[in-house]
Formats: structure tokens, C-alpha cells, sequence
């Protein structure tokens, strides 16, 4: 069932901000919760902390994150509404905070995360436990399935995994918030042992340090700030059924999320020009390709080719700033900050030439099918 | 694989289940309304509404239609790699999430036909694991 989620540039991004990704020693989750969302007021002009009238948080499947009680508690503010979804991922939060502010309920949403977890830039992200009486856990596992079964349909290989991997390397090196920008090529991912087959360790996200802050607001309060908005266009998000259903095992999410986020905004695929895709493993980004119609069911290979067509100067930039990947990993919320810089036109060495529409694919652990959320967003005044 | 953990806090109906592998049985729940297999097993059918329902013996054959190998070490619980995690599609019947055994890296494939193996476990319990048959 298709239903109408337009959001019709009633709702914008006003502020961005965000450590650097990666390392941080003892500096608790707090404190770089508290850093990215000064950063955050700072570049959306606003001088009071008090303007923040809703303030939404995320947990992760151990229960670890930010609880915004406590982290309004330590910014010394109260404000009305506060909220902590369980492993959310950014899409879940950013459409939480934009319905928030549509509905009046709220006028500027802070959505934060922050965390300094044991085993930054080593250990694999996606740990949850699906099934532990066949040893079935990690999220590398469910996109390693689905990847399997789309080799065998399509007659796809890994080498574009990697294609995805490398391209994604060469724009944190641009990235100078992120945490691996060591050079990595082709060679040096094929030779890499595979992990869960048929998925390398290059092809998994790892944890990492940081704090990200993002403030929604009305368009109308929007217009008070300093920067250039960024406009909602439309949501689209639906869930599945379980793995037993047996449905869908190539794509990691439902056909049905792109026909109502371009049914929405009265746009197709084709009128995108940055791609954010939540990459917990190079799966995604493959995936997202195919199930938004970018390219066709099974096409995904051919249409990434060398990697140029997904990179800085392509028709399809995807994640440039390194994504989870390469950047680091703090639930695809820095993605946003980065296609918010992007259409603003801040961006430097890696900034995309006249940008104005963006798509954000998250992905949404419930196990152990996935389902996800998508989000249009556009370059406002 | 030595620490296999079965699921907690088991309700009546996922309770019967691992109580028939126990048994070497695979019993599936058919709901009564609408014939449609219910698993995981459940109260109410997920799509008729219909909360009666009947046990029947499955014979254990399907086919895999996806699987991935891990080939590290990467939980203490499950040290001996590489082995495979393998989705099961039961013949007439839901997909299950299963090893495949008996069968070296590289020797499976999808479209494998597999046959139910049980596999007695020391907490008591029985595990349902599957075996090759033949090449699709």
C-alpha cells in the first residue's frame, strides 16, 4: 500500500556538525555528543541552546548510546520532547525529528549520537545475534546471504564489491573527519582473506570514535538560520516479513520503498544527484542501486563498471565522504552531514558540481530480514 | 560447533517444536483456516487470523537457496571454521536458517537438495541440521 509521505520542503536541515571520526582516546560518548552539537548550533547561527525544543537519541542493540535525558541533563536544557529509538539508524531518527517538526509539535529537533566504544577501528560493527544454535550472527552474514543469492541469480561477482569498497577509500582521502584514509586498491582487495564468505573484511564496517549532531526545524524557522536550508522532499519506508517467507532475498529491503519516495516528490531516479547509503557492507550500496531503480535487477555490476561512475565526477556520486566504510560509522547520521555540506556547497576538494537533490538509503537492523527507509532531500534557499 | 544455544524463554508452540526434534520429528504447525504453515510457530495465523491449527510430520527434504561461510574465528563460542550458515527452503514448507554438514568449503551450492539430520546436543536439546542428498 502506497501512502502519501510529502513532505514538500515543509521541513529542512538548518545545522550540521561532527567530530573527526575514528580514535579518541578517553573523551566519553558525552563529550562528543556535546561537541558535534555546539558545532551544529554554531553553524546554524543559533546563540541558544534553549531553542531546542526536542531532542532525539539512539540506542544500539546492547543498549549502549545516547540516552537524551541524560545528555539534555548535561547541556543543562528540558526540553519537551525527548526520544531514544532503538537502533534507529539515522533514517528512523531523521524521520522521527521531520515528523516532529511537521506536525508543530516541535519547532527545532537536535538528532545526536555519539559514542567511544572498546575496539574503535578494529572491531566489525553489525554484531547482533540472530540464530545461536547454528552460529548465525553479525549483519556480514544476512548481506553475505543476500549477496550469494544474487551471484547466483544474475551471475554477478565480488570484484564490484570492491569496485564499491576502493571508490569508497579514494573519498575519505578527500575526508579530512575521516577515520581510514590509507590508499586502497583493486589488488589489495582481492587479495584480502575472505571473512564471511563471500564477503571480506574490507567489505564490513567497523566500529569507530565520534559525534554527529543534526538540527531539523520549519522551514519557517529555518529561515532565521545562518546556511542555506536543506529541504525534506519525501520518506519512503515499509517492513518484511521474516527470512522464513523466503521473499526478497536479493534486495535487502522491498521494490516498494522507491515508488513512494519518488511517488511522493514527483521525481525519479534519474533527478538524483548524490546517493548516502547506509553501508554496513558494500552489499547495500550494491543493493540500493538496483531496488531504487538506479540500474535494473541484477545490473548492478555493469552499471558500477571502474568505480567512476559512483565517484566524485560521475553521474551517481555515492558516499563521498567515505561512508561508514571508510569515513566511520555512527548509524549513517554523518551521511547526512555530509550531502547537507554537499548541497550547500562546502565541501572542498571532494564538493560535487551543481548538486541540488539527494537521496539517503538507510538501513534498519530488525533481524534478521532488514527492512529500510529512504529520504529525498533537496537544496533549499 | 561445541556451544549451541537454543532460544530462551520458549513459548507452548516453540516449545513443541524443539520438543519433536528431541524426538528426531520435524513437526510444522498447518493452520487449521487456511492450511498456510505457520513459522516460527505461532497462535494466530498470520494470514487468515486463525488461531486453530494441527501438527503434521515434516519429511525434512528442501532445497538451499542461499548460504555464506564464515571463515574466521569471530565469536569464541563458535571457534572451528570454516562452517556455513545455509537458508533451508522445506519442500512445501517456510525457510529455515540451518548448517549444512558433511559438505567441504567450496562443495556447496544453491538449488542443493538436503535431507534433515538431528543432531543431539549435550544441554538436551536436538538441533536441526541438514546433509546433501544430491546435486540439483
Amino acid at each position: 500500500m502506497t501512502s502519501t509521505q510529502h513532505l514538500s520542503r515543509r521541513v529542512s536541515i538548518v545545522g550540521v556538525g561532527m567530530t573527526r571520526q575514528g580514535d579518541h582516546g578517553d573523551t566519553d560518548g558525552t563529550t562528543l555528543a556535546l561537541r558535534a552539537l555546539r558545532d551544529a548550533l554554531a553553524d546554524a547561527g543559533i546563540d541558544d541552546k534553549h531553542d531546542i525544543d526536542g531532542l532525539i537519541g539512539a540506542k544500539q542493540y546492547d543498549g549502549s548510546g545516547i540516552e537524551p535525558v541524560s545528555l539534555c541533563r548535561s547541556l543543562g536544557i528540558t526540553p519537551p520532547v525527548t526520544a531514544a529509538l532503538d537502533y534507529p539508524t539515522a533514517a528512523y531518527s531523521m524521520h522521527h525529528a521531520a515528523a516532529l517538526v511537521a506536525s508543530g509539535i516541535c519547532s527545532l529537533v537536535a538528532v545526536v549520537y555519539a559514542r567511544n566504544p572498546p575496539g574503535s577501528m578494529k572491531d566489525v560493527s553489525g554484531a547482533q545475534e540472530y540464530d545461536l544454535a547454528h552460529g548465525f550472527f553479525n549483519a556480514a552474514a544476512v548481506h553475505g546471504l543476500s549477496w550469494n543469492a544474487h551471484m547466483a541469480k544474475y551471475g554477478t561477482s565480488t570484484e564490484v564489491l570492491g569496485r564499491i569498497a576502493v571508490k569508497l577509500r579514494e573519498h575519505a582521502r578527500l575526508n579530512p573527519l575521516a577515520a581510514w584514509t590509507e590508499p586502497l586498491s583493486m589488488d589489495d582487495y582481492r587479495r584480502e582473506e575472505f571473512w564471511v564468505w563471500p564477503l571480506r573484511a574490507l567489505d564490513v564496517c567497523k566500529i569507530t570514535a565520534g559525534g554527529v549532531a543534526i538540527l531539523v526545524a520549519s522551514a519557517e524557522r529555518a529561515r532565521d538560520c545562518a546556511k542555506r536550508r536543506v529541504d525534506f522532499l519525501s520518506v519512503g519506508r515499509q517492513a518484511t516479513h521474516g527470512l522464513e517467507r523466503g521473499e526478497q532475498m536479493t534486495h535487502l529491503s522491498t521494490l516498494e520503498i522507491g515508488r513512494q519516495l519518488y511517488g511522493a516528490a514527483g521525481i525519479g531516479p534519474g533527478d538524483v544527484d548524490l546517493l548516502y547509503v547506509y553501508d554496513a557492507t558494500t552489499v547495500a550500496v550494491a543493493a540500493a542501486l538496483e531496488n531504487y531503480g538506479f540500474c535494473g535487477l541484477g545490473e548492478c555490476e555493469s552499471f558500477v563498471g571502474d568505480g567512476e561512475r559512483i565517484g566524485l565526477r560521475g553521474s551517481l556520486p555515492v558516499n563521498t565522504h567515505g561512508g561508514h566504510l571508510s569515513e566511520g560509522y555512527l548509524l549513517g547520521l554523518t551521511h547526512h552531514v555530509e550531502l547537507v555540506r554537499q548541497l550547500r556547497g562546502e565541501c572542498g576538494p571532494r564538493q560535487v558540481a551543481s548538486a541540488e537533490v539527494a537521496q539517503y538509503v538507510g538501513g534498519g537492523g530488525i533481524r534478521p530480514q532488514f527492512y529500510q527507509a529512504a529520504t529525498l532531500f533537496a537544496r533549499g534557499d | 560447533m561445541p556451544e549451541r544455544a537454543i532460544p530462551k524463554n520458549l513459548d507452548a508452540h516453540a516449545a513443541r517444536y524443539w520438543d519433536s526434534l528431541r524426538e528426531h520429528r520435524l513437526m510444522l504447525q498447518h493452520c487449521s483456516g487456511c492450511g498456510f504453515v505457520r513459522f516460527p510457530p505461532r497462535s494466530i495465523c498470520p494470514e487468515c487470523w486463525s488461531e486453530a491449527f494441527d501438527w503434521r510430520e515434516h519429511s525434512g527434504s528442501g532445497r538451499v537457496t542461499s548460504f555464506v561461510w564464515y571463515m574466521k574465528p569471530l565469536d569464541p563460542r563458535f571457534p572451528e571454521v570454516p562452517y556455513n550458515v545455509s537458508l533451508v527452503a522445506l519442500d512445501g514448507g517456510p525457510v529455515l536458517v540451518s548448517n549444512v554438514v558433511d559438505v567441504a568449503f567450496g562443495g556447496l551450492r544453491i538449488g542443493d537438495r538436503v535431507k534433515a539430520r538431528f543432531s543431539d546436543e549435550k544441554s538436551g536439546f536436538a538441533v536441526l541440521l541438514f546433509e546433501p542428498i544430491g546435486i540439483a
